[in-house]
């Protein structure tokens, strides 16, 4: 939310708009979710511009119920509850599909 | 177009009303923004970024209170994970149909009446359990604020619950929204939870069901980042303030609250569909 607010005041004080123009340099582009955290930690990573910073923002947003899954599959796991590790990795092996391949 | 700052408005508001009710936000946030000329197809992209932020802002806050019920919420996940990949393939390559609307406003009427019937009958919370249930231990307990009561529950028939969750997952993903007015009907009509810990517990599915149909509007290139921004923060701010009111409120008040909610909401889908034939 930080990076999202920072990317936001910083495009705002270097163009000056406030409008929400939708041209093709604000889109998350396309392919799947795991090319774009990666372009996005490779534009961080050589320097910070507002797009950079706002996609960071929500590349750590969506990365944040992911992360709350893999946790649950070690928490069960840990646990040896296996029909919910089994559960929570059968969520975790649908949503990583869907990242990967839709 | 609206602007930045409107658009970062309007997303606390839906995001404070949609934490309460166990919403999304996005059913409230979309078509205001639709109705401010934004494309339907990326709000329901950048709404479906949006509300992975309502979730996870206040799914925290619900964990920290004991509200959620965690492992019905991964049970739950399974059907509506699937159901928002389809519904979001659904969006993105088949034009969707003006009569969708409708169907959603009948869905909606649905929990309307459901609801409505309990608001005068009050909760009505099983002491049965079936065996799936049993055997996934799907019971829990939690503490009811105005009165400081400890509430204890069992659930039931998970496995009748999971074709309602899929069509809430079809639904959120097609619609870029929460789905959490049909979860939260279908886990206390079906599995008989109570009013506060559905909403909880649909909170805590929600962020995961959203990042399952956000991944199909990423890669369809559906998702501004100038739009999906100002949401995702106003959502989060106003999710937090609403995290911090549930407990406190009543049951009723919550079921009336929804209740006036769901109507307008009905209304809404009649109207785009009316408009839209």
């Amino acid at each position: 939310m930080v990076l999202e607010s920072a990317g936001l005041l910083m495009n705002y004080l270097q163009t000056g708009e406030t409008s929400l123009a939708l041209s093709p340099g604000w889109l998350a582009g396309q392919g799947n979710f795991f090319d774009f955290a990666r372009r996005t930690f490779a534009g961080v990573s050589s320097g910070a511009d507002p797009f950079s910073l706002i996609a960071l923002g929500i590349t750590v947003l969506m990365l944040t119920p992911y992360a709350r899954i893999v946790a649950a599959v070690v928490y069960y796991s840990l646990e040896r509850d296996w029909k919910y590790a089994l559960i929570t990795f059968t969520v975790f092996a649908i949503i990583t599909l869907g990242l990967l391949f839709l | 177009m609206i602007g930045i700052l409107e658009a970062l408005v309007l997303a606390v508001a839906a995001g404070l009303v949609g934490s309460i009710l166990g919403l999304g936000g996005a059913m409230i946030l979309t078509p205001i923004l639709v109705y401010f000329g934004v494309p339907i197809k990326y709000t329901i992209g950048a709404s479906m970024v949006a509300i992975i932020a309502t979730s996870s802002g206040s799914a925290s806050s619900y964990v920290r209170d004991g509200l959620s019920n965690i492992r019905a919420a991964f049970f739950l996940e399974l059907f509506t994970s699937v159901g928002a990949i389809a519904g979001a393939l659904i969006t993105s390559f088949l034009v969707p149909a003006p009569y969708l609307y409708f169907f959603f406003a009948a869905f909606l009427a649905t929990s309307f009446y459901g609801l409505a019937g309990r608001v005068r009958n009050g909760p009505t919370t099983s002491s049965t359990q079936d065996a799936l249930a049993r055997t996934l231990k799907l019971e829990g307990s939690y503490v009811d604020h105005p009165s400081g009561n400890e509430v204890r529950y069992q659930l039931t028939r998970p496995l009748l619950a999971g074709p309602g969750m899929f069509v809430a997952g079809l639904a959120a993903g097609m619609l870029g929204i929460g789905g959490g007015a049909f979860k939260t009907t279908v886990q206390e009509l079906v599995m008989g939870m109570p009013s506060k810990v559905a909403t909880a517990t649909s909170n805590f599915i929600i962020g995961m069901t959203a990042l399952a149909g956000a991944s199909v509007y990423f890669s369809s290139g559906l998702v501004y980042l100038n739009l999906a921004a100002p949401l995702a923060i106003g959502t989060t701010v106003g999710s937090l303030i609403g995290a911090r009111f549930l407990p406190r409120l009543k049951d009723r008040t919550v079921r009336v609250f929804f209740l006036v909610v769901l109507a307008v909401l009905i209304a809404e889908m009649v109207y785009k569909g009316l408009t839209q034939v």
